[in-house]
């Protein structure tokens, strides 16, 4: 047996003494990485959206712009292209005003999730605080029924 | 007589980066007997936009003698820059991390990832010579296709921190803030690394050794979702007080290092594992899980943990080395021996050596 796995072994033995002892509660450390999970689906599935909508508002505003269709103008047939261009800037002419609402829809949509997501995060915040006083006061009886236990033990 | 044209592609270029690191180390050797440059997708900072050229300003296939691609993630505008090239090419191959990490929370990053390997495939055919920084990354890229894999930890520089100086005032700030001392954890702070369970360790270590040991994670945040919820989740552990200093230089991971107490890491996959070593070498004991290469890379250098070990575990050996005193020193001397050993097989010049034969 190599130094690392006597160690290891030594270790080992320790955690399950202190499991047995009640100083590591069952599920320990599966109730934190759950936590942890929950966080980081929450965290993601909002940003999520409100950064899709802010690629699109981008999209939008390069379209209107005139700098990116999405659309390829170019034609291997002599002339086409340039119907194509012609066609896009009509087409572009007569729905600007509708893609301008859209535009502004987005971003009062952008704006308002953003205000949510600041106003959950504070929200959020002041239960963090409230939960951890709650834990650390559980964590101290914890340690006094422990430090209890250890006295009426040695006693008997 | 013409000098050979062997000019080195990374997808990203940016201080501190290992694999960048890496690109620097060989170029030097590289320069001694051909002209050789460093070219990347993305140059992060000044000093990259100076030391490296964007790719776009590659010469030509038929001006060049070899190129030699550093694969560590997929990209498809890399991809098709590679398939588009006709010299030949020699992959130097660091590892892409296993989809599956980022499948759930991020299946873009993951899509990227699943890309890196079917690059790997696709570009098989033009590869004169593949290179991998250790066994594990040998290993895992022969299951693409790769047999002759030569395993080099190429420009790797296990003492590259021992001559930086200290920043007294930093350390001046530390000692002030983390009055018992700190552990330090080092790398990307991306989800297979497992900073949350790094974080875990620290909460349950000082819970129930009531040691009030801080902790400093140094490294980058690469993805905003995963650096948010480490956040959040900082407040559950209230039990340890972490601090982030983000992007550092040289001399200020120097000293968040030398400073440190213990190094720990939870990563759960590591291609080599270099900043363990770089601890080593400053002479700070390393507790590590043993995921991928880092049972091969630490040798008997560090105490090594089961692969599988969670928080629990890790807690408990951290407090051992803390307080642990022959166990403490007997690291730090088996970790000086393993940088040093390490240092002396590290060779940017045999991975030089090895890319001239090819030409």
């Amino acid at each position: 047996m190599t130094k690392n796995e006597e160690i290891l072994r030594e270790l080992t033995r320790r955690v399950e003494q202190r499991r047995q002892e009640g100083r590591y509660p069952i599920g320990l450390e599966q109730q934190l990485s759950s936590e942890f999970d929950a966080i980081l689906s929450v965290v993601h599935r909002g940003d999520d959206t409100i950064s899709q909508i802010h690629s699109r508002i981008s999209q939008l505003a390069e379209d209107l712009a005139g700098q990116n269709s999405g659309i390829v103008t170019k034609s291997r047939l002599p002339g086409i292209t340039i119907v194509h261009k012609i066609v896009r800037k009509l087409s572009l002419r007569h729905t600007r005003r509708a893609l301008e609402l859209v535009e502004e829809t987005l971003s009062l949509i952008e704006k308002q999730l953003l205000q949510q997501r600041e106003t959950d995060s504070r929200v959020m915040k002041q239960l963090e605080h409230v939960v951890m006083d709650r834990i650390l006061m559980v964590d101290v009886l914890v340690e006094a029924v422990l430090e209890l236990e250890r006295k009426v033990g040695s006693g008997t | 007589m013409r000098r050979p044209v062997i000019h080195q592609v990374l997808l990203g270029a940016a201080e501190g980066d290992a694999i960048t690191q890496m690109a620097f180390a060989l170029r030097t050797e590289l320069q001694k007997f051909a002209d050789s440059e460093i070219y990347a997708l993305w140059r992060h900072g000044d000093l990259m936009e100076k030391s490296t050229l964007p790719l776009q300003e590659i010469p030509e296939s038929d001006d060049m003698d070899l190129l030699l691609y550093h694969s560590s993630i997929g990209w498809q505008e890399m991809t098709d820059f590679l398939l588009s090239r006709t010299e030949k090419i020699t992959i130097s191959y660091h590892n892409i991390t296993p989809a599956h990490f980022y499948e759930k929370f991020q299946p873009e990053f993951a899509n990227d990832l699943k890309l890196g390997r079917t690059e790997l495939e696709l570009i098989r055919h033009k590869v004169v010579l593949a290179v991998a920084d250790s066994s594990f990354n040998a290993d895992d890229i022969k299951q693409h296709g790769y047999h002759d894999v030569k395993v080099v930890p190429a420009g790797f520089s296990p003492k590259r921190l021992c001559n930086e100086i200290y920043d007294v005032y930093l350390l001046n700030e530390l000692a002030r803030e983390f009055p018992n001392g700190y552990v330090i954890a080092v790398g990307q702070i991306l989800p297979h690394k497992r900073i949350e369970q790094v974080i875990e360790t620290m909460h349950i270590m000082n819970s129930t050794y009531w040691g009030n040991i801080g902790l400093v994670i140094c490294g980058v945040a690469r993805q905003a979702h995963y650096r948010e919820a480490i956040n959040k989740f900082q407040n559950r552990c209230a039990m340890v007080k972490v601090q982030f200093p983000g992007a550092v230089s040289n001399r200020q991971l120097a000293t968040y290092i030398r400073g440190a107490r213990v190094y720990l890491g939870m990563s759960d996959h590591e291609g080599l594992c270099i900043p363990p070593v770089e601890a080593m070498s400053l002479g700070v004991p390393v507790v590590i899980k043993g995921a991928g290469a880092v049972p091969e890379t630490m040798g008997d250098g560090a105490l090594v943990l089961p692969e599988n070990c969670g928080a629990i575990l890790a807690a408990e050996a951290v407090n051992e080395v803390l307080t642990n005193h022959e166990l403490r020193w007997n690291l730090i001397n088996a970790g000086y021996l393993r940088s040093e050993e390490l240092d002396s097989q590290t060779s940017s010049v045999h991975t030089a050596e090895l890319v001239r034969a090819q030409i």
